[in-house]
């Protein structure tokens, strides 16, 4: 059994992201097809355009409902918005009973070291005891060594790299992940560097994810492909496609 | 992987001993050989991309010679010693084997746009060689920066690396599509959507199958292509016959 935890809703108004519109049942079987059996899905289009955080999870809740044994909702907010987003926090987490954040700063345009509100937002974070997921791997907002800073600060709450630094940032992700027993790692790095991230870690703290469905149903196969090529035990391998990822519906590490 | 059965001829490949691997010419000719392709571009390491020039310039030219028709060697240079790198390329060129030259600018710290790399694409174009650029980089390394240069040099064939990929994904077909001496190479690029619209937009004559072996690997950088229901005419374009007409092997 596979877990997938990064995928986003599959209904954009985006113009250039048609191509990922399909129902929430044709997305499932996309997934399943592939062996998948769980996945966290996170918002889309509200990251991008800041539109009405509660309306975009609502939509996430009611996408992941048509098939609720398999899609599990990521719900976002924007830290900078302050109270409205610690409200909202706390309403997709107690009331729509979401496992988890998602937070993508740089096209929500925020700084996660901006303590004025990130501090009241890791600290109703680490209340309601869930992990945050972010993208990483490009600047300016969204290097690894950036939310280490944060990891650092609040140590009782999981904070999961999204990515694992995609093609630039895999050494700084892995060494994040070293320094904070706090990180996970979703890995999207190059095929190099999925190596030396799994020989490091040795499997632990390490999730996939495959984006899908940013980039069409194939980048579930190319990511996918970066787990099941790896020359490791095939326990490892299902550490992290599955029983790694486990943590992540509870709570955290 | 196996969807394409013709010989390929890979755009962008490190040889030699870099900061996260070591690959010596006859475990990338094992590797070549395991996954049908026949020629390859062989670039330097990261460590001779950055400062030992000569040496990362040399471990190719020794490649290329033991392996006779198997690789193509771009050679690499500092944007910041162009008479002693310049020297080092006219030399090579006069004994023959040089294909093209290759710029990892974030690795060299200058945009892609610097005229400090003047030099080199002038002697470039008077040799007719390809420049392939390291893409998709921050600070340094932009799609839009190379075609600021290739807007500069229209005479000469620059070669997009990694298609702006990571974050840069959404300027490369663009940057491309507006810029007729620029061909892209997909290596880590696995937006599939966007491979489609580079093919119809940008143009399957100039679009180049790159693996970035060692950092990625064969297998997925060639499967990915399998998906897109390509006709066969436009494959054998892509894996390879674009190049060997760039390197003017055709």
């Amino acid at each position: 059994m596979i877990m997938d935890c990064h995928t986003h809703i599959a209904q954009s108004q985006l113009p250039n992201f048609q191509h990922m519109n399909m129902e929430p049942e044709q997305f499932a079987s996309h997934l399943s097809a592939r062996g998948i059996g769980k996945a966290l899905v996170f918002p889309y289009d509200s990251l991008f355009n800041g539109r009405n955080y509660s309306e975009a999870n609502d939509e996430l809740a009611a996408f992941c409902a048509r098939v609720p044994t398999m899609l599990i909702p990521y719900g976002s907010v924007n830290p900078s918005h302050g109270a409205a987003a610690l409200d909202e926090l706390t309403r997709m987490i107690q009331d729509l009973g979401f496992k988890g954040i998602k937070l993508h700063p740089w096209i929500q345009a925020f700084s996660f070291l901006a303590n004025e509100y990130m501090d009241p937002f890791l600290q109703e974070v680490r209340r309601l005891h869930v992990p945050i997921i972010m993208h990483d791997g490009t600047p300016p907002y969204c290097t690894p060594s950036q939310y280490a800073y944060q990891a650092e600060r609040y140590p009782q709450t999981t904070f999961v790299l999204g990515h694992a630094g995609l093609k630039d940032f895999w050494p700084e992700s892995m060494q994040v992940a070293l320094d904070h027993k706090n990180v996970m790692l979703n890995l999207n790095a190059t095929f190099l560097g999925v190596q030396h991230i799994v020989q490091k870690l040795g499997g632990d703290r390490i999730v996939w994810g495959s984006d899908f469905p940013f980039g069409g149903v194939e980048v579930v196969d190319y990511w996918l492909g970066h787990i099941l090529q790896l020359p490791v035990a095939e326990e490892v391998k299902d550490k992290i496609l599955w029983r790694n990822g486990q943590v992540l519906l509870e709570g955290g590490l | 992987m196996g969807f394409f059965s013709g010989p390929i001829h890979d755009a962008h490949t490190h040889l030699g001993e870099g900061t996260w691997y070591s690959l010596s010419p006859d475990e990338l000719i094992l590797s070549m050989d395991q996954n049908g392709v026949v020629g390859a571009v062989i670039c330097p390491s990261d460590r001779a991309l950055a400062y030992h020039f000569k040496e990362g310039n040399d471990c190719l030219l020794d490649a290329a010679q033991k392996h006779p028709g198997r690789f193509f060697p771009f050679l690499t240079a500092s944007p910041w010693a162009p008479e002693e790198g310049l020297d080092y390329l006219q030399k090579a060129v006069s004994r023959g084997g040089v294909y093209g030259l290759k710029f990892n600018t974030t690795l060299t710290g200058c945009s892609i746009s610097d005229p400090k790399l003047n030099p080199f694409v002038e002697f470039a174009q008077s040799h007719d060689l390809p420049i392939y650029f390291h893409t998709g980089t921050p600070i340094f390394s932009l799609p839009t920066q190379l075609m600021q240069l290739a807007r500069r040099f229209p005479k000469v064939k620059f070669i997009m690396g990694h298609l702006g990929s990571c974050d840069f994904w959404m300027d490369g077909v663009p940057v491309a599509a507006a810029t007729p001496n620029i061909y892209v190479e997909t290596s880590f690029f696995g937006i599939a959507p966007m491979l489609r619209r580079v093919i119809t937009e940008v143009g399957a004559e100039r679009v180049l199958f790159g693996s970035d072996v060692p950092i990625c690997s064969y297998p997925l950088e060639i499967g990915k292509f399998g998906s897109l229901d390509l006709d066969p005419e436009t494959e054998a374009r892509i894996f390879g016959r674009n190049l060997l007409s760039l390197l003017r092997r055709a």
